[in-house]
């Protein structure tokens, strides 16, 4: 009885341990809530924030278009703009630290589908953790 | 003829070494830092929007919160969620006036003392705060930054007592913008 109740605890000690220490997931292993075009998502974000807002804030979105520019900034930063190049508004991934190196190999004018969590908008549409989808290496 | 040209000509470099125009950034960087006695956390943003107009001095800052990068994820969820609630606001901003300077040099390497005073808004409360900042010319960019305290409570903030030990009342903010750039329209 006493070396099951030890069992136990260990268990729930490890997993409280492991929890806290935790790091973000990749979104490799999440599935996208929605898929849109890179023109179409900006065109949301500038008719009606709220509602845009509403649908994509906080979720896993697939965003397709063609890549505008990859910008990095230091080491463990790296930024990629997508959409039209004459667009005021377009989508703005923050790549996940991972995928900087899957990012770096495109060239602008590439069209590509990125998976990222949409943390809003200010003069872009604005992802964080973004993995490339395609094209695949 | 020719003193009138050297004249025009005169005009036009002063008006492009001594900035008067509109600058502004899309990746400031907003970094804040919690010291707390089981846990000290950080967390950074560098997808920082702001716009600055010498001319006038109006500055502004707007900042996603869903965008601020944790270690851990357990943090992050709990930033999100339980505190900050970022569904219901999204953003954090500044709105106000930079003082102390309405020119630049950019031809000449200069720190510039200046002071921000505005209204800073947080979770969907609104405060008047006010906090010396420095401009930097070198080498032809502008750079600025700034960093003050605030108080969790004072934004309505709530950080339940189980958890008291692990976040600090008052967080540090750090704001960086590493390259103003002239906003052409």
């Amino acid at each position: 009885m006493f070396f099951i109740l030890a069992v136990v605890i260990a268990a729930a000690v490890l997993y409280a341990y492991t929890e806290y220490n935790r790091k973000p997931a990749s979104l490799h292993h999440k599935k996208a809530q929605a898929k849109v075009s890179a023109s179409e998502l900006a065109r949301e974000y500038e008719a009606d924030e709220n509602a845009a807002n509403a649908k994509y804030l906080g979720n896993v979105v697939d965003v397709s278009g063609q890549l505008l520019t990859v910008e990095r900034s230091g080491d463990t930063s790296l930024t990629i703009m997508m959409g039209q190049p004459d667009a005021l508004h377009n989508i703005s991934c923050l790549a996940d630290a991972a995928a900087i190196q899957t990012f770096e190999r495109l060239k602008p004018g590439d069209s590509i589908t990125v998976r990222g969590i949409c943390s809003g908008y200010l003069m872009d549409v604005e992802f964080t953790q973004a993995i490339l989808i395609t094209p695949k290496n | 003829m020719k003193t009138y040209l050297m004249l025009c000509m005169l005009i036009v470099a002063s008006l492009t070494t001594w900035a008067q125009e509109k600058r502004f950034t899309k990746n400031g960087q907003i970094s804040f830092f919690s010291k707390a006695p089981l846990e000290n956390i950080t967390s950074v943003n560098d997808r920082v929007l702001s716009v600055w107009n010498l001319s006038t001095g109006s500055i502004e800052f707007s900042v996603l919160i869903k965008g601020f990068r944790f270690e851990k994820a357990l943090m992050q969820e709990h930033f999100n969620d339980d505190y900050m609630e970022s569904d219901r606001f999204p953003k954090a901003s500044f709105a106000g006036k930079l003082s102390g300077l309405n020119a630049i040099n950019i031809s000449v390497n200069k720190v510039y003392d200046v002071t921000v005073a505005g209204d800073l808004t947080i979770h969907g409360v609104t405060k008047k705060v006010s906090m010396p900042a420095s401009i930097t010319v070198a080498n032809g960019i502008v750079n600025a930054k700034t960093s003050f305290k605030i108080l969790l409570a004072d934004y309505g903030i709530k950080v339940p007592g189980v958890v008291a030990d692990n976040i600090s009342k008052e967080i540090l903010v750090q704001v960086l913008i590493p390259d103003y750039k002239i906003l052409s329209l």
